[in-house]
């Protein structure tokens, strides 16, 4: 049916060609996106670690406090929910959520404002360094790591072929 | 002769049985706050039951203080041992981990400072 022109066997290694290119397709724009969401991520934190300091010298009375530590958890929520982002993306747990205890643990109400700024510049820079060091582990291969979402990649890329191959293969005894 | 221990356990589910926007440390910052939390929920679920769990899922900005009030109050307030606390009680967040880590955090320090 196929014709003399091309074997079942050419067939085979032009659509394995074809689920590889798929397969290189998705592990770079897996890589880009990692990338994307590290930098907006980097971005907030350095942002709030700015927006606190500014605030903390503003609200001194109980309730602008009381405010801050409200808008605080708010942002550090934001920031977690964007590290399970990057780790879902990257299918494993590369960035942990220790390094946020520490920023969540930050006490609004600390009576020294030096030392209180000094500890969140401390959490957050610590947060940035963890959440750059690890990307960079994963964006920065040494050699071919096949993480868990490459391997699902693979195994599915060998697998279609391997349906491909014997569905052409039925068809062409069966015509 | 053999003996059967039936343990009691009570699971409170924060948003519904207490307050969707939970929020400070006493009742200076409003009624839902920590101190709030642990007299009319906590405190008495713990006293009545052998195992309490918190499900903190379904709010996502809990502040340091409503936490600290909450649980470690427990310790400091209401005269649990850090021992039983950890006997008796554990707590999850479906969505936000770091807020179970920063709850384990608030009862050591609560159980340090005794």
């Amino acid at each position: 049916m196929l014709g003399k022109a091309m074997s079942y066997s050419e067939l085979f290694l032009i659509l394995i060609g074809w689920f590889f290119l798929l397969f290189l397709n998705n592990r770079s724009l897996k890589r880009n996106e990692v990338s994307r969401l590290k930098d907006r991520l980097v971005d907030r934190v350095e942002k709030m670690q700015g927006w606190y300091a500014e605030q903390m010298k503003i609200s001194r009375d109980l309730d602008g406090l009381m405010m801050l530590e409200h808008q605080f958890s708010g942002f550090v929520t934001q920031v977690e929910m964007r590290l399970n982002q990057i780790n879902k993306y990257m299918g494993r747990n590369l960035v942990e959520l220790d390094a946020l205890y520490r920023l969540r643990d930050i006490d609004v109400f600390s009576e020294n404002l030096v030392k209180n700024i000094r500890e969140l510049d401390d959490a957050c820079y610590k947060l940035v360094e963890h959440i750059e060091i690890s990307c960079d582990s994963y964006l920065v291969n040494k050699g071919f790591s096949i993480y868990k979402n490459d391997l699902n990649m693979l195994t599915s890329v060998f697998l279609g072929s391997a349906v491909a191959y014997f569905y052409f293969s039925i068809v062409g005894l069966l015509y | 002769m053999e003996y059967q221990v039936i343990m009691t356990s009570k699971k409170i589910v924060l948003v519904r049985d207490f307050s969707k926007t939970p929020y400070g440390r006493d009742e200076g910052d409003g009624i839902y706050s920590g101190k709030a939390f642990r007299q009319k929920c906590l405190e008495p679920a713990m006293r009545k039951y052998d195992h309490v769990h918190v499900d903190l899922t379904g709010y996502n900005r809990y502040g340091r203080s409503f936490l600290d009030e909450a649980f470690g109050g427990l310790i400091r307030e209401s005269g649990f041992s850090a021992r039983e606390v950890a006997r008796k009680l554990t707590y999850s967040h479906d969505l936000v981990k770091s807020i179970e880590g920063l709850i384990d955090e608030r009862i050591r320090a609560a159980s340090d400072a005794r």
